[in-house]
């Protein structure tokens, strides 16, 4: 076992770890914001939003992520072909997908679903008596969930949002496999110039595990608050 | 150049062939990993009186933290790529199984543990009460309910080993979506055959858990 390639390679490995955080920080945010939007969509009074609701978390929710991003990544190309053949502004914007693109929008697409369900059954979790006050107050629905709703959805949500929060922390190594240089990807390369794939890759598995390890102490930490 | 939804059709047999690897692949993990983490979660919970039993559940823990804390497809990059290095050489599909076991052990581990800990202390002191010995009293009283507790929990990690089996594409196992990169790279039919994919995919998801729902109402019509 050969260490030394690490160091050797430091650099490489520093930026690869700063563009997995970066990736991870954004789909975090893009896949909260979207999650709970389709959220207030399942549980809102429009049946017809809800029921695209339906479908959309279901059809994220019911394949693998890796699918979804070989389904993106290779296909939108392929949709660009056949909805506009002949129109060059729509295949160039088709065909110039980048790693990152295709996977900061699958990953918000993937992480709203599961966030969306989560939102949801925090939705569901609060009393029926606080959504008839904030109606007996006058309270329009804006106003309800913001004032009322939420700040006690906080609490019951937080543990299973940041329990698939390191998930989705994970997942971002997926981007490696379509090319995007995150952390594997990095370590990949180095992989090729110096054939010690071992030393490699436990370095990039002791990377994760120093991002994801403190926040799944922090969950246990909530789930231990709760008397559940 | 529009859709042509006969590609996937011809293909039947693949995709055939594929869902059926996948599926094995599940099971043999499933019932691998949920062995091996019942016998780490016991591990997590036992008294630590002496060296051997604390040594026990060191390693369990570090155990189960590594793995839940590190990315599947770099565990099985680890065994697939990483072990070559020490003389330890394995089939793709070899490597890929003992991946997906060793990272939802870990998993299962942690079920097993919150479902062992959610038993009432009195039914420990009644199974001693009515003289089983503690092999006796986890295998016929504890035991059963804490998997009645954890049962639907145990149901979900099955469809997300089914997901799991997805990353194993990358070491050219021939499963759904390994089939469904073949089938691209041959007929360039790339929506029609990923389209097809997700459904299949949506519809072993939808047939396990409809199978699970049952499974559970049979095993433990009580629910306490």
């Amino acid at each position: 076992m050969d260490m030394s390639v690490i160091y050797q390679f430091r650099l490489l490995i520093v930026r690869g770890f700063l563009i997995t955080i970066e990736l991870s920080v954004l789909s975090i945010i893009t896949g909260t914001i979207l999650g709970f939007l389709v959220s207030l969509a399942k549980t809102g009074r429009f049946k017809w939003l809800s029921w695209v609701a339906a479908v959309y978390i279901e059809i994220f929710r019911g394949s693998p992520l890796l699918m979804q991003l070989f389904m993106f990544y290779f296909g939108l190309p392929y949709l660009g072909q056949v909805l506009a053949p002949s129109n060059p502004v729509i295949a160039s914007f088709f065909l110039r997908l980048s790693p990152f693109s295709v996977t900061i929008s699958v990953l918000t697409l993937y992480s709203g679903a599961y966030i969306a369900e989560i939102f949801r059954s925090g939705f569901q979790s609060i009393p029926r008596g606080q959504y008839e006050a904030a109606s007996a107050l006058g309270l329009h629905y804006i106003r309800m969930i913001q004032k009322i709703i939420l700040p006690q959805m906080v609490k019951i949500v937080y543990p299973p949002l940041v329990g698939f929060y390191i998930g989705l922390i994970k997942d971002t190594s997926l981007a490696s496999i379509i090319g995007y240089q995150e952390l594997v990807k990095q370590g990949q390369s180095i992989i090729n110039t110096t054939s010690k794939p071992f030393e490699v890759y436990l370095t990039i598995a002791a990377l994760y595990f120093i991002i994801c390890y403190p926040l799944s102490r922090l969950v246990a930490k909530a789930e231990r608050r709760q008397p559940a | 150049m529009f859709f042509d939804w006969l590609t996937p059709l011809m293909h039947w047999k693949e995709f055939v062939n594929g869902a059926f690897v996948t599926l094995g692949i599940t099971l043999i993990t499933f019932i691998s990993a949920f062995g091996l983490g019942i016998l780490l979660g016991v591990l997590r919970l036992i008294p630590r009186r002496n060296i051997v039993q604390n040594a026990a559940y060191i390693f369990a823990t570090t155990y189960v933290e590594m793995i839940r804390n590190t990315p599947a497809l770099v565990q099985i990059y680890l065994i697939y790529f990483g072990l070559p290095e020490f003389g330890i050489l394995l089939k793709p599909l070899a490597a890929g199984i003992l991946a997906l076991v060793i990272n939802n052990s870990a998993y299962i581990a942690e079920m097993v543990r919150a479902g062992l800990r959610s038993i009432p202390k009195g039914q420990h002191e009644a199974a001693q009460a009515i003289g089983l010995n503690p092999v006796n009293a986890f295998r016929l009283v504890i035991f059963p309910q804490a998997i009645r507790n954890i049962f639907p929990a145990l149901g979900n990690q099955l469809i997300m080993i089914v997901f799991g089996t997805a990353l194993l594409s990358i070491i050219d196992v021939r499963e759904l979506t390994d089939v469904a990169l073949i089938l691209n790279s041959e007929t360039f039919r790339t929506i029609e055959i990923f389209v097809t994919i997700t459904v299949i995919y949506y519809l072993l998801t939808i047939s396990l858990s409809t199978f699970l729902v049952f499974l559970d109402k049979k095993l433990f019509p009580v629910k306490v």
